[in-house]
């Protein structure tokens, strides 16, 4: 069942590369606009110097030291900008997402606009909860971190608990989380549900959906192997302008990857829940038991 | 059949193996050379006990101390530098506030302290103590009087003078037997003890018995060769200063329960074990300091490089890295043994310790340290050990005053630990992941150009450097120094002047001026200029390249003109390499001495552009960035672009990432 919610997600996906475009759009202009203080910086303490074609070959730390002497003010006017820039890319990934879940939904042919408008509102809502469970869960266990370390003293198991285990498990609960708002999502847009109502189900869906267990972890997985070759294409070409579109192609794939993975989980909850004689969905006799 | 040896001869054997071993020689080969190789003035035989629950360690201590004047000298002057741990009020305390690098103590108690219990002259008249004074009255113990020379401050009790009965005479040696107790502090700053995290204490002993301070005769140091007499140098524990002695031989046996695994300066001379306990002997010759190391928890490796014996002591923890303490020795024996001169002693031990006992010499003992996992492309660990090694021959060897002139230990190591190590291991020397690679002699001029290069001269006393400028000016820009002067006149007439300087000085205490005196003895030129500016002073270098304007005469013909600028007050020769339009390139010395300076060339080409300093031979630039100039025609935003193109594709794939927190 599983392999075929992936392979009608993703065949949704294709049929849909608009959606792909959007969440690839989205991210690229941000990256722009946080990149320009970068370009004029540069620009004007490199280009005249003659420095540019050995800086732009190798990594020279003495240079790129006097550089970031010189170009100091570009560094903070960059972190200056991401205090507005993250509240963006915040509400932007909330009603992008949003978004996708309408477009996708039933006859997947709606409109993501459409959703955004409708519940773009709701879902914003519906992510502070989760918001906030993510910081409990991180703060909670580096507080277990910082209990083991008295708990377990010595070198080699601290070296595992911190920068093997807490990671791990940071990252296994970001997961679970992510898992849990996906489906509040559906609840909230697929079943017209309050935004308290949608963040129960949500979270009640990680424990009664093996189903959805095995969707969110295979995407995921695909999703991370989808990251991880931007980045060693980066690192394998530099900065080459070649390097920058296979990047954005590279990342463009990673959206539809992301359309993918919401309608896999479109399919699923919609497949796992039927509609009762007052049109109301309600779970499937499959999932409720 | 059981054989009886005669009651004669066991008699005559015990006598010949009792005389043999009191003879004072070290019966282990301590150094490669069967003669003295210093002048040894001072000499230590040492009965100590640890006792590990109590952290104390006590002991008797047959000190022996030569007049090296022409004139009789009336009082002596020790170092008991763990008084620095006796409370907050210590020089060192106040000058820290109790943090060392980033070490604080954690423990109840985490004092320490050493007291003299009792300090006589010796009474037998053998060997030691030829010319003794003949005064009845031999106990000082209640002439011990702390003084404190640096500061003033009266809470201080790391130097202690004694007024003699009876004065040394020229030439002749005082003994005195001392019984000293040790408490141990909580290692913050090299010394002391530790619980490890396998439940055992690691103790390590530096700085842990009384010394003698140095006794500076005339012409030695910075004592005038007309002064009547010369004079003690004798200085409080300060937060980044503790070596200056005088040298001599060790003879110390160290009782420490029989599960302890130890280490110490010199070479082993005998081990025996009985009731629980374990007594060691160790031997070093030659050397002006002893210190030492105990812990059940040490695993050792050993292997030898030539005539040395390299021994690593290695925490559990670290076992994996073992052999990495072992690689690093032996790259800095090789290239010091090359560039510097032979490593004289037969041993060499590498101890992986805890916290604040890392990243510290002493004679024939290092400190080295890691931490569990450590990648093999972060070479911590490596520039450590070659490091310590290091000051085996500016701390050790030459022995420089590093209260004084710190610059010469640190400052000098720092430099050929530089070279060292982006010679053994390429352009990543330091870090070495990925693209990211950064090499030494970089990163030692970072630590240089980046924290405020106008502060903090060379030649400055250590416990006066003021706003954090020790560790720059004692580690990062002499190494910078260094390297610029190596590049001034190339490696071989630099390894002339490292070669002479470590065969001129070795065991005598040189200071500043005698280096410099070397440098201008192997090189026939006058560097006062050079040593003004960068070792008494804190000129610094910037040439900057400030424009270019092409003129065309008539056809085919161009008058160019480049303008550079000396923007501060350092100045060093360099050379300005300018480049045509068809890529032919013509390089024009400059001395570097006025302020703005045109140079004006007449071509059938135009100047495209115009590079001081083409080969970065002058590191001391603190901005090589505007050293280089093109024509606008011939700007180039391809770094830019890039660095643009890089930092948006990062960012866009940040944003997937914190993207799963929504």
């Amino acid at each position: 069942m599983t392999s075929r919610f992936l392979s009608e997600g993703w065949s949704a996906s294709l049929k849909r590369p608009g959606l792909a475009g959007l969440l690839y759009a989205g991210n690229l202009v941000l990256g722009i606009i946080l990149s320009i203080p970068i370009l004029m910086a540069f620009s004007q303490a490199v280009s005249e110097t003659g420095y540019s074609p050995e800086l732009a070959k190798e990594f020279d730390i003495a240079l790129w030291a006097d550089l970031m002497q010189e170009s100091g003010p570009m560094v903070s006017t960059m972190l200056r900008q991401l205090f507005w820039i993250i509240p963006v890319f915040y509400l932007w990934k909330v009603g992008s997402t949003i978004g996708v879940v309408y477009a996708m939904r039933g006859e997947r042919d709606g409109s993501f606009w459409a959703g955004l408008g409708k519940y773009g509102g709701r879902a914003l809502l519906l992510g502070l909860p989760f918001v906030a469970m993510a910081v409990v869960a991180i703060v909670g266990i580096l507080l277990l971190t910082v209990v083991l370390g008295f708990a377990l003293p010595g070198e080699v198991i601290q070296f595992w608990i911190r920068f093997v285990g807490a990671p791990i498990l940071i990252l296994m609960l970001l997961a679970i989380l992510d898992l849990m708002h996906d489906f509040a999502r559906l609840e909230l847009v697929l079943r017209e549900r309050p935004v308290m109502t949608s963040w129960w189900a949500g979270i009640g869906w990680f424990f009664r959906s093996g189903s959805a267990q095995a969707i969110y972890l295979t995407w995921l997985i695909i999703s991370v192997v989808a990251l991880i070759v931007p980045f060693w294409v980066d690192l394998a070409m530099g900065g080459l302008f070649l390097a920058f579109l296979f990047q954005q192609a590279l990342l463009y794939v990673r959206s539809l990857v992301t359309v993918g993975w919401l309608t896999s989980e479109v399919m699923l909850f919609e497949e796992l829940t039927v509609e009762d004689d007052t049109g109301e969905p309600v779970p499937s006799a499959e999932f409720a038991a | 059949m059981r054989r009886s040896i005669c009651p004669r001869f066991k008699t005559g054997l015990v006598l010949f193996l009792w005389l043999f071993s009191s003879t004072g020689t070290s019966l282990a080969q301590t150094t490669i050379s069967d003669e003295p190789l210093s002048d040894r003035r001072v000499s230590y035989t040492m009965d100590v006990k640890l006792d590990p629950d109590s952290r104390m360690v006590t002991g008797n201590q047959r000190l022996t101390w030569r007049n090296p004047d022409n004139v009789p000298v009336d009082e002596l002057q020790f170092h008991l530098y763990l008084n620095a741990f006796r409370n907050n009020e210590s020089t060192f305390m106040r000058e820290s506030g109790g943090v060392h690098r980033g070490n604080t103590a954690s423990a109840d108690n985490p004092w320490g302290g050493i007291e003299v219990r009792s300090m006589r002259i010796a009474d037998d008249q053998g060997d030691l103590q030829p010319g003794l004074p003949s005064s009845p009255d031999r106990d000082l113990t209640p002439r011990m009087e702390f003084i404190q020379p640096d500061d003033g401050n009266p809470d201080d009790r790391t130097v202690m003078r004694v007024k003699l009965p009876e004065p040394v005479a020229p030439g002749e040696t005082i003994a005195l037997d001392i019984q000293f107790e040790s408490r141990m502090p909580e290692i913050v700053a090299r010394t002391g003890w530790k619980m490890a995290d396998t439940g055992n204490p690691l103790f390590f002993m530096g700085q842990w018995f009384p010394k003698i301070a140095v006794y500076e005769i005339p012409g030695q140091r910075y004592v005038p060769a007309d002064a009547p007499k010369g004079e003690w140098n004798a200085h409080q524990f300060h937060e980044n200063s503790e070596f200056y002695a005088d040298f001599g031989t060790y003879d110390v046996t160290m009782d420490v329960p029989d599960d302890y695994v130890v280490g110490a300066s010199g070479v082993l001379e005998s081990e025996e074990t009985s009731n629980g306990r374990k007594s060691i002997r160790y031997l070093a010759d030659d050397v002006h300091d002893f210190a030492w190391t105990a812990s059940p928890d040490y695993l050792v490796f050993e292997e030898q490089w030539r005539h040395v014996n390299i021994k690593a002591l290695v925490r559990p923890a670290h076992e994996g890295q073992a052999q990495r303490h072992i690689d690093a020795a032996i790259v800095a024996l090789e290239r010091y043994d090359a560039w510097v001169g032979e490593y004289p002693y037969t041993s060499l031990t590498v101890v992986d310790a805890i916290g604040g006992a890392n990243g510290m010499e002493y004679p024939t003992l290092i400190t080295a340290g890691t931490t569990y996992g450590l990648p093999e492309g972060v070479r911590a660990l490596e520039i450590v050990t070659i490091h310590e090694f290091g000051h085996q021959y500016f701390y050790g060897l030459l022995a420089s005053n590093e209260f004084e002139e710190s610059w010469l230990d640190e400052g000098m190591n720092s430099y050929i630990e530089s070279r060292i190590v982006d010679d053994a291991y390429g352009k990543g020397g330091v870090i070495d992941i990925g693209p990211l690679r950064i090499g030494d002699t970089d990163f030692q001029r970072l630590g240089y150009v980046t924290q405020a290069p106008s502060r903090g001269a060379l030649y400055t006393r250590s416990w006066e450097y003021t706003m954090g400028d020790y560790g720059k000016a004692s580690y990062a820009k002499p190494a910078t120094v260094m390297n610029t002067l190596e590049r001034y006149w190339g490696w071989n007439m630099q390894q002339r002047f490292l070669k002479t300087y470590y065969d001129t000085w070795r065991f005598r205490h040189p200071t500043t001026r005698d280096l410099q005196d070397v440098a201008e003895e192997v090189s026939g030129e006058d560097l006062d200029w050079f040593f003004d500016q960068f070792v008494y002073g804190t000129a610094v270098v910037d040439y900057e390249l400030s424009s270019i304007a092409n003129t065309s005469l008539e056809e085919d013909t161009f008058r160019s003109r480049v303008r550079v600028h000396r923007k501060y007050d350092g100045i060093m020769p360099v050379d300005l390499q300018i480049r045509f339009a068809n890529d032919s390139t013509q390089t024009i010395p400059w001395d570097g001495t006025d302020r703005w300076k045109d140079f004006t060339i007449t071509s059938d080409e135009r100047i495209v552009e115009a590079w001081l300093d083409p080969e970065f031979k002058v590191l001391l630039d603190i901005n090589r960035l505007n050293n280089r100039k093109v024509i606008p025609a011939w700007a180039d935003n391809t770094f830019a672009r890039r660095a643009q193109l890089r930092t948006a594709t990062f960012f866009q794939k940040l944003f997937i990432v914190i993207g799963g927190l929504f």
